[in-house]
């Protein structure tokens, strides 16, 4: 009991979740400062300031079919927020999940990449930062 | 299912085809007439996203019985591409796409036999 499925992990950008997911990933990288300072009688200390945030997404490439407009953003909706610098309310982690702790704020994407050999189905990956403060929210 | 769709997309191209999983062994059966093919299909591998299996990896052998070795290949680069054509709803498999990947060769099991070839496709359907 425990643990948990990596398909439960995901990204939701505004209200929509990005088609065709096959991974992701998340990564929070906390700031902390050394401090020495006269209280600490030279005793070398360390100030937390902020987590930097980023995280990834692999997927297929896709175009949406009808009726899913309203839930999932396509390979070129993607393609063009990367191009415009569009900035998302993004949500991540177990986002469909009642109750799971998950980090939001606004996220740029800093790099889409697609993939588009002959013999295969189309790929794209996207990575995204975390803009401004984040907050550690619960999924309701 | 994969196989009632192989067996009907090769029928309906005029071959006399069968089911490899339909032969019974323990029969000692007169060999068709030729040529014939005998399908097999193997699920390979699921494909999965996070909204779930979207779909289905196979692998297809389909081997090709001739008497005469030229016809024999001949009819082996017509089986491939009429399987590389096939696309949308066939016996109710949804076929993504299929793509031919190579062949074993031709061979014959001993003098004066007919000669085998084994065609192996790569298939993806969005649906069992």
């Amino acid at each position: 009991m425990g643990k948990i499925r990596g398909y439960n992990f995901n990204a939701k950008l505004g209200d929509k979740l990005i088609r065709g997911v096959t991974d992701s990933d998340l990564s929070i990288d906390a700031d902390w400062v050394e401090t020495i300072n006269k209280d600490n009688q030279g005793v070398e200390d360390l100030e937390f300031e902020k987590a930097n945030s980023t995280f990834n997404v692999n997927f297929e490439w896709r175009t949406l079919e009808t009726g899913e407009e309203g839930t999932y953003l396509g390979s070129e909706d993607l393609m063009e927020a990367a191009h415009n610098g569009t900035i998302f309310a993004a949500v991540v982690g177990r986002v469909a999940t009642t109750g799971a702790k998950v980090i939001s704020g606004n996220a740029v994407i800093t790099s889409y990449k697609d993939t588009t050999g002959s013999k295969e189905f189309a790929t794209a990956s996207c990575a995204f930062r975390f803009k401004g403060a984040t907050s550690i929210t619960t999924v309701s | 299912m994969i196989d009632a769709a192989i067996q009907t997309i090769l029928t309906n191209a005029g071959y006399d085809s069968y089911n490899f999983v339909s032969i019974d062994p323990d029969k000692d059966l007169p060999m068709p007439a030729r040529p014939f093919l005998v399908h097999k299909e193997q699920l390979d591998d699921t494909v999965r996203t996070k909204d779930g299996i979207e779909g289905y990896k196979y692998q297809v052998s389909i081997v090709v019985v001739h008497d005469k070795a030229i016809d024999l290949h001949t009819l082996c680069a017509t089986i491939a591409t009429l399987m590389e054509g096939q696309t949308g709803l066939i016996e109710g498999t949804n076929f993504e796409f299929v793509e031919y990947l190579g062949n074993d060769g031709i061979y014959q099991d001993q003098p004066r036999s007919p000669y085998y070839d084994n065609l192996i496709f790569a298939v993806e359907t969005t649906n069992k």
